[in-house]
């Protein structure tokens, strides 16, 4: 599987699931809320609700996620084909949990933002995928 | 090519297991799961692997699958030798040489019947022409045609069962494993999946290997072993059922 399908792959557990329309629901709100609040701390704000409303919205989908992460292991995903998906998935979050922030921080605000957004995201999407891989192994039967 | 007194060549083994152990440790307790288990699997058998829960059954499919090593001993599959192979290796061959179907049918929800049966060809990077071709044509053999946009949760168990075959038939593999494929189902639909496996057997020429905990699937394999605390044994030979 080249990094193309991996890619694609994403895209489509991304745009099917619930996490996507919540982020979205969630940045406008904010995004609309920093019309009406003018604080000079407000960035920060934005930045921690921003992260909260990337890992909420990956919660929502870890079902499937898990559950392609079963499927990916069982029908023979090599390991990059895993790090492209976990990958896409969590820059793709995090540009969208953004929205709010770009509108308001400076750039480098805007990414310390993006890198902790993806850190957080990539790393909840590699515990799962470990531990969906511990179950595959510890599950006597 | 055979000898002529008809033992049997590397030629017709797909899978060889040698004095394979698992065990497993939690904490200070170390539990045996498999205990020297020897066996050999041929080209266009069917075997059924009945046992108890907890006797070893799953784990002994997945070391046959490569998702897990054994402790000790060797598991060759069609000539490869599972030991020697490192992650990616064990991922080709799960890819292209065996296929296992796990109990709960490893579907995912969020993909159409169609996506989920591509999903090897995908990996494999196979072009979407021939990824088209291939699973149209496995899901007319499995009578899935007409349910490709459809969500697995839309499917009754019968049909995921279906999906699940196909997606492992997708890829023509040497080897298929099947971890109670009946489990879940009713008894007619049971008949169905495993008369299934048989047409598979005679039209895919794969080793087929199913473990169950009813012991009437085995009147539908070509040979029987019991798998007990770990250590598995012959049961009776059955003549090949047509």
């Amino acid at each position: 599987m080249d990094i193309g399908q991996g890619y694609l792959i994403a895209i489509k557990i991304l745009v099917r699931g619930r996490g996507l329309y919540i982020q979205l629901v969630v940045s406008t709100l904010l995004l609309y809320y920093t019309i009406f609040v003018k604080h000079p701390q407000i960035v920060y704000l934005l930045i921690l609700v921003g992260m909260l409303n990337v890992l909420t919205a990956l919660l929502s989908d870890i079902g499937s996620h898990s559950a392609l992460f079963y499927v990916l292991r069982i029908c023979g995903a090599k390991p990059p084909t895993i790090t492209t998906y976990v990958l896409t998935i969590a820059v793709l979050a995090a540009l969208i949990g953004l929205v709010p922030v770009i509108a308001l921080a400076d750039f480098i605000k805007v990414v310390t933002a993006l890198t902790i957004n993806i850190i957080a995201s990539t790393s909840l999407l590699y515990y799962v995928f470990l531990t969906v891989k511990k179950n595959l192994v510890l599950s006597i039967a | 090519m055979k000898l002529l007194n008809g033992a049997l060549t590397m030629y017709d083994i797909s899978v060889m297991l040698r004095d394979v152990w698992k065990s497993y440790k939690f904490g200070s307790e170390v539990i045996t799961v498999l205990r020297n288990v020897n066996a050999v699997f041929k080209q266009g058998e069917i075997v059924g692997i009945h046992g108890p829960s907890g006797s070893g059954k799953t784990t002994l499919l997945r070391i046959i699958a490569g998702l897990e090593r054994p402790d000790r001993g060797d598991v060759i599959v069609s000539g490869y030798n599972l030991n020697l192979l490192d992650e990616v290796g064990l991922s080709m061959l799960r890819n292209s040489i065996v296929s296992y179907i796990p109990q709960d049918y490893g579907l995912v929800e969020t993909l159409t019947v169609f996506e989920n049966i591509e999903l090897p060809l995908l990996i494999s990077g196979v072009g979407k022409v021939s990824r088209v071709k291939n699973v149209s044509e496995i899901m007319k053999y499995m009578s899935l045609s007409g349910k490709e946009n459809l969500r697995p949760t839309y499917l009754s168990g019968g049909e995921r069962q279906r999906v699940a075959i196909a997606r492992a038939l997708v890829t023509k593999p040497s080897v298929l494993l099947a971890d109670e494929p009946t489990a879940n189902l009713d008894w007619s639909n049971a008949v169905k999946v495993m008369e299934l496996f048989r047409d598979v057997r005679r039209d895919f020429n794969t080793a087929i290997v199913i473990v169950t905990h009813d012991p009437r699937i085995l009147e539908f394999v070509d040979r029987s072993l019991n798998m007990v605390e770990g250590m598995l044994k012959e049961i009776t030979p059955k003549p090949r059922l047509q």
